[in-house]
C-alpha cells in the first residue's frame, strides 16, 4: 500500500472551523460512533480505538467540514466500517469484555446466565463471522440487524436502492445461516 | 445450547441478540470518549508545532522503531497509530518487530528470583502443608465468623452504603457488613481495619465491598484507589479482587488502582501476586503492573501521593530495595553429586527422601537482615511494629540455624520395611561438629520435650522418641527395634547392604547427576506390599523397579522431575510411548488451546495386541464377533493404517459445543477412509432393524481438500464429526469451522509449538523433543464460564483458576525407563500420593508396639 501524508502543523492539520469547531463535532455525535462500534467490536477498547481513529481520519482529510455533507452520517458509517475492519485485523478472538457491559441485574426476569453465555458465544462468532463479509453486505448487515434501521433507511443512507438492500440482506442471511450450522453443529435446514 | 435450539435460524437470531443487546455502560461510554478527545486534541495541539511529511508506507515503517519506543511526538504517534489502523502490511512490519517481545510490561522492573530466606519458608509450608491435609480441608470448607468484616477508623469527608434503597451515609467507627456495597464521595477519604487488622486507606470515587470465607478476607474493588497495608497472618489471605484481577497477599503494602480501562497494581513492602485470568505475577517492592496494555505506566511517587502516610511509605521501599538486593547475593545450596547418607540407610529402606540442610543459608540471610536492621532506622520501626510476630520469627530462625550448625549438607527420611510391612521413618543426617549433644540435652530440657538422646552404649533409659547419635551421625527414630541396625550401620558404613540393592545403586546414579530435593520409592517392594502385582504383570507395569522424583534448582529456574525405572526393555501398555521425536500432529493445535496432550508412540498395530493380552477371553470372544459383523478386521483395516503420533486438544470455545480436535497420523488413508465407511454401514444397518436411520459418511470436494463428515440421520442421536486426511494426518473435530482452523494453524505454522508462552512453560533438559506431552492452560476459560454461569460464585471461580495455572508436563521414552520433567510443582503432588501410602502400610506389630 502507498500513501503520502503531510504531518499535522503543515497541510492538512486541524480544520480551518478550529478545534472548538471539531469539538462540538465529537461532542454531538460521539455516542452514537462509539455505541455502534462497541457492538461490533465487542468491547470499549477497541470501540475507543474505532472512535478516535474516524475522528483523526475526518481532521486529517476535510479542510472543511461543511465539505462533508451530513457529517454525523459520514461518521456514523464510518465508525461501523472501521470496526469491522478491525474485527477482521484481529489474530485471534479477543473475546467480550463484559466489564463495561450492563447486565441483567440477579432479580431482572431478564437474567438467565446459560442464555447470555449462550448469546455472547454467538455473539462473538457473529461479528468475526460479519468480518468476513463483502464490505457492503457487512455495512448492511450491521445496519439493519446490529442498529435495527429498517430497509428504506438504509437505502438513503447508502445511496441505494431498497431492492439492492432487501436482496443484499437475504443472500447475506443465507450464507451466515450456512455457516452457522457449520461452525456449531447445527441441523440442515 | 440445547440440541432444539440447532436450527440454523434460530441461532442465528440468538447471535444477532448477542451482539445487538450488547449495550455499554453510560460510565464507560463517558471515559472512552474523555480518553479519545484527549488525545485528538493532544495531538492536534502538538501538531502544530510538527513539520515534515512522510511518504508512503516505507516512510511510516521508518517511524515504527521510534513509535514503538514512544519516542515519538504525540501529533506523528497518532499519524503512525492510525495508519498501522488502516495499513496490513504497515501492521505486519510493526507486529513481525514486536515479535520477540511478550505482553508489555508497564514497568521494566525483573521480578528478581525469591530471597533464600524466603524460599525456605515455602519449602517448610510445602511440608506442613503435606503433614496436614485435614487442618487444609478446614481452612478451604470452613464457613466464616459472623460479625462485622471492616470498621471505619477514620473518615475525612462522606463515605456511603450503596443499598437498593439508595445511598446511606456510613460514620466514623462504624462496621461494615459481609459484602456491603461502600462507596466514598468526591474529596473524600477513609481509613479502614479489617477484622485481620490489616489496614485500607481508600482516596475519592472508590467503591468497594468486603467479605470473608473460612480464614480468607476479599476486599472487591470496583473502582477507585486503595492502600492496603496487610497484617502478618498466620493462615488465610488477604485477597483484592477486581473484575480483572486478584491480588493475594500475607503481610505487605500495596496500592491497587482500578479504573475503567483496567488496574494498576503497585508494591511498597512485601510480595504480592497478581492473578489475571491464569497468569499470575509476582511482584516485589517498586514493582508495578497492569491488567491492561491501555493503563499506562505510573510512578510509585504519583501512584500513592494521595496518602497521608505516602512520605512514610517511600523510606521504607528504598530500604527494603536496598535490603531485598542484599538478600539476593545469599546463594542456595548448590546441587549434591553423592550422599554419604545412602551408606547408612537402613538396609531394607523402601523410601528415601533427601533435602539439602538450610541452615547456612538461612544464618547468612539472617546476619544480612541484622546487618540492614541496624543501619536502617525506617526497617527498624518497620520490623518493631509487630513485636510479637518479630520476636516468634527470630526464636525460630535461630533455632533452626543452631542446630543446623551441627549438620551435614544433607538430611534424609527412611522408611524401611520391617516383616513385609513398612515401619516407622528413620530421620538422619551427618555431624559435623562438637556439641550437638550438649546442644540438644539444653534443648530438650528447656522444652521439656519427650525425648531420649542415646549414645548406643549401656541401657536406653526413657521413652519417646529417641536421638541416636554415634560414629559422626544422628538419627531421629521411633522405633526401638531399629536401633540395633542404626548402630551398626553407623559404626561401618562400608558393610551395609542398601548400597548394593538395585534401589540404592539408583539413587546413587540420581545423586550422581546432581540432587535437589529427592524422594525415591522401590515400587518393586512397594507393589509386593500393596498386592497388585499380579494385576499389573500384563501391562508391563510391574516391570518396574523405583520411581524417583526430584525438585532441583537449574539457573534461576526451579526443575520438577520424575522417573521409573524398569527391570528391563519395558513391555506391555508400559512401552507404548516411544523415544522422543518430533510430534507433527502437535502443529494443528493453536496457542489458543486450553488443552493439549500429545504422545509418539510405537507401531498402533501392536499396541492393540498389547490391549488384547491385558484384557480377558471374553473381549477377544466379543471383538471376534463384531470383526465378522463388519467384515473388517481392527488390527489390520484401523490399527495398522495408522502411525505413530498423535493429539488431542480443547482449542476454542467451550461453548455451545467443546472444540474439541484429534489429530493422528494415517499412513494408509484410504484404507482408514473405507474402513470408517464400513463401520457407518454397520451402523446404519443395526439401526434400521432397530427403527432407526443410521449414520451416513458425506464427502465434499472443495478447493482440492476433501471433507468428510460422520453424522447421525437421527435427529439428536450423535454429535457430527468432520475430518479431513491433511499432510498424513487425520484432522477431526465437532465442526468444519474447528478443523479448518486446525489447517490454517498449521498453513501459517502460528501453532502452539512456536508460541512464546508455551516456550517459557517447557522444563529445560537435554532433549529437543518428547515423547508425550501435557499442555493446560484452562484456568481463565473454566473460571469465565462458572462465573457466566454462576455470577454469585466469583471466589469459587477465582480458586479454581489459580488451581489451574498453566502447565507442561513432558515426558520421555528410553530403553528401560519412563522420564517426566515439568516446571509445575509436581513434587508436591508425588508426596500427596506417597504420604498415604506410608500411613496405611504400617504393621499389625507396630501398631501393637504403640499401644
Amino acid at each position: 500500500m502507498q500513501a503520502t501524508m503531510t504531518v499535522a502543523g503543515a497541510s492538512p492539520g486541524p480544520p480551518p472551523g478550529g478545534l472548538p469547531d471539531f469539538e462540538q463535532v465529537f461532542l454531538a455525535h460521539h455516542e452514537r460512533v462509539l455505541r455502534a462500534a462497541f457492538r461490533i467490536a465487542g468491547n470499549m477498547s477497541d470501540a475507543e480505538d474505532v472512535l478516535q481513529t474516524v475522528f483523526l481520519r475526518l481532521m486529517r482529510n476535510s479542510n472543511d467540514l461543511t465539505a462533508v455533507g451530513d457529517v454525523g452520517n459520514y461518521l456514523y458509517r464510518a465508525g461501523i466500517n472501521a470496526a469491522v475492519d478491525l474485527v477482521r485485523s484481529r489474530k485471534h478472538d479477543s473475546g467480550l469484555s463484559t466489564d463495561d457491559m450492563i447486565l441483567p441485574a440477579s432479580g431482572d426476569p431478564a437474567w438467565d446466565p446459560a442464555r447470555l453465555q449462550e448469546s455472547s458465544e454467538l455473539g462473538q462468532w457473529l461479528r468475526h463471522a460479519v468480518s468476513q463479509l463483502h464490505p457492503t453486505a457487512a455495512e448492511m448487515f450491521v445496519l439493519r440487524y446490529f442498529e435495527g434501521y429498517e430497509n428504506p433507511e438504509i437505502a438513503r443512507m447508502m445511496d441505494t436502492s431498497e431492492g439492492t438492500v432487501a436482496v443484499t440482506l437475504h443472500r447475506t442471511r443465507t450464507r451466515l445461516q450456512n455457516d452457522i450450522r457449520s461452525a456449531f453443529g447445527g441441523r440442515r435446514q | 445450547m440445547k440440541l432444539s435450539d440447532r436450527n440454523p435460524e434460530t441461532m442465528l437470531n440468538r447471535a444477532i441478540e448477542g451482539v445487538s443487546g450488547a449495550q455499554p455502560d453510560p460510565a464507560a461510554v463517558r471515559e472512552a470518549a474523555r480518553r479519545a478527545w484527549s488525545r485528538i486534541a493532544e495531538g492536534s495541539r502538538f501538531g502544530e508545532q510538527d513539520t515534515g511529511s512522510v511518504h508512503g508506507c516505507a516512510g511510516f515503517q521508518s517511524l515504527i522503531p521510534d513509535f514503538q519506543n514512544r519516542s515519538l511526538s504525540p501529533a506523528r504517534a497518532l499519524l503512525v497509530q492510525d495508519h498501522l489502523n488502516e495499513c496490513v502490511v504497515c501492521r505486519k512490519f510493526a507486529q513481525a518487530r514486536l515479535a520477540p517481545a511478550a505482553v508489555p510490561n508497564v514497568i521494566a522492573m525483573p521480578v528478581r528470583s525469591a530471597a533464600p530466606w524466603r524460599k525456605y519458608a515455602v519449602a517448610a509450608a510445602l511440608l506442613v502443608a503435606v503433614g496436614l491435609p485435614s487442618y487444609w480441608a478446614w481452612e478451604n470448607l470452613g464457613l466464616s465468623a459472623d460479625g462485622p468484616r471492616a470498621t471505619v477508623q477514620r473518615l475525612d469527608g462522606v463515605m456511603y452504603r450503596v443499598t437498593s434503597a439508595g445511598l446511606r451515609p456510613v460514620a466514623s467507627g462504624e462496621a461494615l457488613n459481609e459484602a456491603e456495597i461502600v462507596r466514598t464521595g468526591a474529596g473524600a477519604k477513609a481509613v479502614l481495619r479489617l477484622r485481620d487488622g490489616s489496614t485500607v486507606e481508600v482516596n475519592e470515587r472508590a467503591e468497594f465491598s468486603v467479605s470473608a470465607r473460612a480464614s480468607d478476607t476479599t476486599l472487591r474493588l470496583e473502582r477507585g484507589a486503595i492502600i492496603v497495608q496487610a497484617a502478618k497472618r498466620r493462615s488465610g489471605h488477604l485477597y483484592v479482587a477486581s473484575s480483572d484481577s486478584r491480588v493475594s497477599v500475607t503481610g505487605t503494602i500495596f496500592s491497587v488502582n482500578r479504573g475503567v480501562a483496567g488496574s494498576r497494581v503497585s508494591v511498597v513492602e512485601g510480595e504480592v501476586r497478581v492473578e489475571q485470568g491464569s497468569e499470575t505475577r509476582v511482584l516485589r517492592p517498586g514493582d508495578q503492573t497492569s491488567t491492561h496494555a491501555s493503563v499506562g505506566a505510573s510512578s510509585l511517587v504519583d501512584e500513592i501521593s494521595w496518602s497521608e502516610r505516602s512520605n512514610e511509605y517511600l523510606a521504607l521501599l528504598r530500604e527494603i530495595t536496598a535490603l531485598t538486593q542484599k538478600l539476593d547475593s545469599v546463594h542456595m545450596p548448590g546441587l549434591r553429586y553423592a550422599s554419604r547418607l545412602l551408606d547408612v540407610a537402613p538396609s531394607s529402606t523402601v523410601v528415601f527422601a533427601s533435602i539439602p540442610n538450610l541452615g547456612q543459608v538461612l544464618g547468612e540471610a539472617h546476619t544480612v537482615f541484622e546487618n540492614q536492621l541496624r543501619q536502617s532506622p525506617v526497617l527498624r520501626a518497620w520490623w518493631q511494629k509487630n513485636p510479637g510476630m518479630s520476636a516468634e520469627i527470630e526464636q525460630a530462625i535461630t533455632k533452626i540455624r543452631n542446630i543446623s550448625s551441627y549438620l551435614g549438607d544433607e538430611i534424609a527420611l527412611a522408611l524401611p520395611m520391617r516383616a513385609g510391612f513398612r515401619d516407622d521413618p528413620v530421620i538422619f543426617a551427618e555431624v559435623k561438629r562438637e556439641g550437638l549433644r550438649q546442644f540438644l540435652e539444653r534443648e530438650v530440657k528447656i522444652a521439656n520435650a519427650p525425648f531420649t538422646i542415646w549414645d548406643g552404649v549401656g541401657p536406653l533409659n526413657g521413652g519417646g522418641t529417641i536421638v541416636l547419635l554415634r560414629g559422626g551421625y544422628v538419627a531421629i527414630l521411633e522405633n526401638p527395634d531399629d536401633l540395633r541396625e542404626m548402630v551398626q550401620r553407623f559404626d561401618s558404613p562400608a558393610a551395609n547392604p542398601f548400597s548394593a540393592t538395585p534401589f540404592g545403586k539408583r539413587l546413587r546414579d540420581a545423586f550422581a547427576q546432581g540432587a535437589g530435593m529427592l524422594l525415591a520409592g522401590d515400587t518393586e517392594r512397594l507393589s509386593t506390599m500393596s498386592g497388585v502385582q499380579q494385576e499389573m504383570q500384563s501391562s508391563g507395569f510391574s516391570d518396574a523397579r523405583s520411581v524417583i522424583i526430584q525438585q532441583k534448582q537449574v539457573g534461576s529456574e526451579v526443575q520438577h522431575s520424575a522417573s521409573i525405572s524398569f527391570a528391563g526393555p519395558r513391555r506391555g501398555i508400559a512401552s507404548w510411548i516411544a523415544r522422543s521425536a518430533p510430534v507433527g500432529s502437535l502443529t494443528y493445535v493453536s496457542p489458543e488451546a486450553q488443552v493439549a496432550v500429545s504422545a509418539v508412540v510405537k507401531n498402533p498395530a501392536e499396541m492393540f495386541d498389547d490391549v488384547l493380552r491385558v484384557t480377558g477371553s471374553e473381549f477377544l470372544k466379543e471383538l471376534k464377533e463384531a470383526e465378522t459383523q463388519l467384515g473388517l478386521r481392527v488390527r489390520d483395516d484401523i490399527a495398522s493404517a495408522l502411525g505413530g503420533d498423535a493429539t488431542f486438544a480443547l482449542d476454542g470455545a467451550l461453548l455451545p459445543v467443546p472444540s474439541w480436535k484429534f489429530i493422528v497420523e494415517v499412513t494408509n488413508p484410504s484404507l482408514l477412509q473405507r474402513s470408517l465407511e464400513r463401520v457407518a454401514a454397520e451402523m446404519t444397518r443395526e439401526a434400521v432393524k432397530q427403527g432407526g436411520k443410521g449414520v451416513e459418511v458425506v464427502s465434499q470436494t472443495e478447493d482440492g481438500q476433501t471433507w468428510h463428515t460422520f453424522r447421525s440421520l437421527d435427529v439428536n442421536r450423535m454429535p457430527e464429526m468432520h475430518y479431513v486426511f491433511h499432510s498424513g494426518y487425520l484432522v477431526a473435530g465437532p465442526s468444519r469451522s474447528v478443523v479448518q482452523k486446525a489447517l490454517q494453524t498449521r498453513n501459517s505454522r502460528t501453532y502452539l509449538t512456536r508460541s512464546q508462552h508455551f516456550l517459557d512453560l517447557l522444563p529445560r533438559d537435554r532433549d529437543t523433543n518428547f515423547s508425550a506431552l501435557v499442555y493446560q492452560n484452562a484456568g481463565g476459560t473454566i473460571s469465565a464460564l462458572m462465573r457466566a454461569g454462576s455470577m454469585g460464585n466469583a471466589a469459587g471461580a477465582d480458586d479454581l483458576a489459580q488451581a489451574l495455572k498453566p502447565m507442561v508436563i513432558t515426558a520421555y521414552g528410553g530403553a528401560d525407563s519412563l522420564e517426566f520433567s515439568s516446571k509445575a510443582n509436581t513434587l508436591h503432588l508425588a508426596m500427596q500420593m506417597l504420604l498415604p501410602a506410608m500411613v496405611h502400610g504400617t504393621s499389625p506389630e507396630r501398631v501393637a508396639y504403640r499401644k
